[in-house]
């Protein structure tokens, strides 16, 4: 590329970072406006007195606390149970041998198509009938079932040679040990994969937890969020809303920095909600 | 059982592989299966009442009525809008983004995280802060316009639309703006990572030969690169219209549970999975949750057609 | 340990119909021996070799070890031990933990070891627990594969002939009644082939252990093993001491498989007695061969050629020394090619004709199905 391609390059994808950024910016910014600062017309371009005590006083707001802990509750209960499901069942069609294999797996393919959405109307109705409304597992269960995770995991279990499978059946293994003792350590990358894909599901749930959950003592962290500055009819605080945005942003932004690797390995792999 | 294994075939262990499928195939047929199927018969029952599960007949008005409800029809325009506007757009800055970033190696790492962050952010969170970005009066937007002595432009606003068909329209465009906004932010990131990995997959063989052939560099993006990417291309397509199919949570943060700015009684901004939700929220009306259902088999059925392009065009099949 | 075939067979059901993968095969592997499965690829060595192992059951007939019918046998119950051509080593694990693996991992061997643990300490007034037993163990199968210096480390750190001698050193630590080697070499560059194959043939001597090899390598098979079976489409073809069955093979298959250059195979006829090539009195047939047309079959180091009249007409079109020896191509008079090894005492060059006459037992002479007739 020329010099001058090069350096219009350059300006675009810094504009494009730019847009990118702005958001972010203007929620923490307001965050730590003033309420008489937000107020203003026009607005002002950063805070001119930095007002750190909107976080302390977005968290009395709402049990934002309660809110982290029972996402953080149902998420690792979900993290915990899918990953089980999922390897259990990525183990016998990358591995096992049976009748039907090739038709079960074709019905778990394509499960994948099935929005979500169509299924809420009568998962709602079940939970509903079995009792469950405000409950823990209804916030659970649902989730633990993801076939992608199971074709993410299947697929790389199927890159472990067929020679060691043969070589621990020789050795007297049972399939139990051989996926304890030497599938799931050549694994282990795609399945901390796939729990942080779910992580960050849960992390973003909304429709869901919205039906079965009237009690604000259930409530994920985006009902809350949703909840606490939407139910008053009267003027939002901007400065609380966007403390709390903040708040809920920043934990999963964390998570993302730390393990990016493996998030987009499997967002790259495709077939992952994301 | 056991014993038989032992004597007969050393290596079958039919038995044990259908233990390792149990527990995903309870929660499959319980929570995927029995609804998907459930959802389709509700559609067809008549005067259904959710909370008895009476009705009076199978039938397939609904879906007649469904396409005469104004509400139903602005969801799908809305839902059409977001796969057939917001997502060719955002593909198109995407992949300028995801070239530019493949031909500069030094900052691509960092841009590219830097690019993904609207992806792990709360979806509630991020329509929050756009619709504070829009505000008419505390806006951001209206911030930076007031610099060119632009007047304050009432992004989001209903009032006196009802009766007014003009103002109706201007308002409806501003919260079409509103919403392409934020599918763009938030959309290019996971098209750039799904580009860039599509881009490294072009083998370097390709280049070093145009190169020495001295072909130009438009000509190469033309004959080499976005053929060879197309794959990726239709793969990202189709991904992202089926997420725009879904799209909900984001609405309901942008414009509220009403799908539309205060004053609108119309649910101007609601989608098909609004739809959904919004006509689940009200099952005590009878006939409500067929019509929902009504709408999920049309979604699923407009999902199922577009992963039929997808196979029917690539070679990326499943393989087993 | 001796492992006997009696009239095995294995069938496999695809897609496409049923595929006989070995057909009624009785062989006896002889107790201590190092014995070669040889034969093409898809021949149905490999099959073979993974029946002996149980990991394939059998469609009919029985395997025994020694007195012990093992055709119901599951693997683990069989005592043996496997090494593959990709290694399959654990890359997760070090070559400590990847050798020790088989007797930390299985019930059965576990069991074994322990009892052999207490005869142990019994025997040195010992008091090992079994993770010194086991070190104890490993560290003896390191160091017959002589890799005990690399224990620390991981799989992927080795280069393939070190891998492959943990492979043998993981299948032979737990003291197996038989060894299966399958394809061992194949992945590992030449030169590193032939030094690994001596290896090989040092550690079974060492051990005495009755092993199986397959490859499709006829020269390795030929250089280190006490026996051959060479088989060919799940048909046995021959069994015998690698050099008998060179010498002597049973049929055109065998004697086209084995030797390199392949040998020399021309048409010819049999004719009141004598040879005839191209019409023309070759040499003449020990009795009992009909009339009929015939295969000639001469390995290119059994032809002799003079100057002087007298055997097969034939002109030499190129002479091309590879290293040590110098291979030679002749047309025959009338048609053929032939290739012979240069006689130093009567050397040959392009264009010049000599006469071809074959060494004593240095003619076979097949019929039109490749069976043999006769060999003098």
């Amino acid at each position: 590329m020329n010099k001058s391609g090069k350096v219009w390059g350059r300006i675009f994808l810094l504009a494009v970072l730019f847009m990118v950024l702005v958001p972010f910016y203007w929620m923490v910014a307001t965050s730590l406006k003033s309420g008489a600062e937000v107020a203003m017309i026009p607005s002002t371009l950063y805070p001119h007195s930095i007002r750190l005590d909107n976080y302390l006083k977005a968290l009395q707001m709402a049990p934002f606390l309660r809110y982290f802990l029972n996402t953080v509750i149902v998420a690792a209960a979900v993290v915990l149970f899918s990953t089980v499901v999922s390897i259990l069942s990525a183990f016998a069609y990358a591995r096992l041998d049976f009748p039907g294999k090739d038709v079960l797996f074709f019905i778990t393919l394509a499960t994948m198509m099935i929005p979500q959405e169509m299924l809420i109307i009568t998962n709602f109705k079940t939970i509903a009938d079995w009792g469950w409304m405000n409950t823990y597992q209804a916030l659970i269960l649902p989730y633990c079932i993801n076939a992608s995770h199971i074709y993410l995991m299947r697929q790389n279990m199927k890159q472990i040679p067929n020679e060691l499978y043969i070589a621990a059946r020789i050795d007297g293994l049972t399939n139990f040990r051989f996926l304890i003792k030497v599938v799931i350590p050549q694994v282990k990358s795609s399945i901390f994969t796939s729990m942080l894909l779910s992580l960050i599901w849960i992390w973003n749930t909304f429709a869901w937890p919205n039906l079965v959950t009237t009690n604000d003592a259930l409530r994920l962290i985006s009902n809350g969020l949703k909840n606490a500055f939407t139910q008053s009819s009267g003027e939002i605080a901007y400065e609380l809303q966007m403390a709390a945005a903040t708040m809920v942003t920043i934990p999963l932004i964390l998570a993302f920095v730390l393990f990016r690797k493996y998030i987009l390995s499997g967002v790259t792999k495709g077939g992952i909600k994301g | 059982m056991v014993k038989k294994k032992k004597a007969g075939r050393p290596l079958s262990y039919t038995c044990t592989a259908y233990i390792y499928l149990l527990p995903a195939f309870i929660l499959m047929a319980a929570f995927v299966i029995y609804p998907a199927v459930n959802t389709i018969i509700t559609s067809f029952k008549y005067d259904y009442k959710f909370l008895t599960g009476d009705f009076l007949r199978f039938s397939a008005e609904h879906y007649k009525e469904i396409f005469h409800d104004p509400v139903f029809l602005r969801a799908c325009k809305n839902t059409l809008f977001m796969g057939f506007v917001c997502v060719p757009c955002s593909m198109l800055l995407s992949l300028g983004v995801a070239l530019l970033l493949n031909a500069s190696r030094r900052f691509q790492e960092l841009l590219a995280t830097l690019y993904y962050l609207p992806q792990v952010t709360n979806v509630i969170a991020a329509g929050f802060v756009f619709a504070l970005i829009f505000n008419n009066n505390y806006g951001l937007l209206n911030m930076v316009l007031g610099w060119f002595g632009i007047e304050p432009v009432a992004w989001i606003t209903g009032k006196g639309i009802a009766g007014d068909p003009a103002l109706y329209t201007q308002s409806y465009l501003r919260c079409l703006f509103i919403l392409f906004c934020y599918s763009m932010w938030n959309g290019l990131s996971l098209k750039v990572i799904l580009f860039l990995g599509g881009l490294k997959g072009i083998n370097q063989q390709y280049y070093q030969a145009a190169r020495l052939d001295g072909t130009s560099r438009w000509r190469v993006l033309r004959k080499i690169t976005l053929p060879l990417l197309s794959p990726t291309i239709l793969y990202v397509y189709i991904t992202s219209s089926i997420t725009a199919f879904k799209a909900y949570t984001a609405v309901v943060a942008l414009f509220g549970n009403d799908f539309g700015p205060a004053g609108d009684n119309s649910k101007m901004m609601i989608t098909l999975v609004g739809y959904i939700i919004d006509k689940l929220g009200s099952y005590i009306d009878t006939g409500a949750v067929s019509l929902a259902s009504a709408a999920a088999v049309i979604l699923l059925a407009a999902i199922m057609l577009l992963t039929g392009l997808q196979m029917k065009f690539t070679e990326r099949r499943v393989h087993y | 340990m001796q492992v006997r075939f009696e009239n095995v067979s294995k069938r496999f059901d695809s897609k496409h119909g049923t595929v006989t993968a070995v057909n009624n095969l009785n062989v006896v592997i002889p107790s201590g021996k190092l014995v070669g499965f040889l034969g093409p690829s898809g021949c149905g060595k490999t099959t073979s070799l993974y029946m002996i192992a149980g990991i394939h059951n059998l469609t009919e007939g029985n395997i025994w070890f020694g007195e012990e019918c093992v055709t119901a046998l599951p693997p683990e119950k069989r005592g043996v031990g496997m090494v593959f051509q990709n290694y399959a080593l654990y890359p997760h694990l070090s070559v400590y933990d990847n050798i020790a693996f088989p007797l930390v991992n299985s019930k059965d061997i576990k069991k074994q070891f322990t009892a052999e643990m207490e005869d142990y300490n019994r025997a040195n007034g010992a008091k090992l627990n079994y993770k010194k037993f086991v070190a104890l163990q490993v560290r003896e199968a390191a160091e017959l594969v002589e890799i005990q210096d690399y224990l620390d480390r991981k799989p992927s750190e080795l280069s393939g002939g070190q891998q492959q001698r943990v492979a043998i050193a993981r299948a032979l630590v737990k003291k197996p009644r038989i060894l299966l080697l399958d394809e061992p070499l194949s992945n590992l560059d030449a030169r590193l082939r032939l030094q690994t194959r001596e290896e090989l043939r040092k550690i079974q001597r060492k051990t005495g252990i009755t092993t199986v090899f397959v490859t499709h390598d006829q020269e390795e098979a030929l250089s280190i093993c006490d026996e051959i079976v060479v088989i060919k489409d799940g048909v046995l073809q021959q069994v015998g001491e690698p050099q008998s069955v060179f010498d002597a093979p049973a049929n055109q298959f065998v004697a086209q498989f084995l030797g390199s250059p392949p040998i020399n195979i021309f048409d010819g006829e049999v004719k009141g007695g004598s040879l005839l090539v191209n019409g023309k009195v070759w040499q003449s047939v020990p009795g009992g061969v009909e009339d009929q047309p015939v295969r000639v079959g001469v390995r290119s180091e059994c032809f002799r050629f003079s100057r002087q009249a007298g055997g097969m007409k034939a002109e030499i079109l190129s002479v091309s020394r590879l290293g040590g020896a110098t291979a030679v191509t002749a047309r025959l008079d009338g048609g053929g090619e032939v290739k012979l090894v240069q006689d130093y005492g009567n050397p040959a060059g392009v264009g010049d004709t000599v006469f071809l006459s074959a060494v004593p037992n240095g003619t076979i002479l097949f019929d039109e199905a490749g069976g043999k007739l006769a060999q003098w």
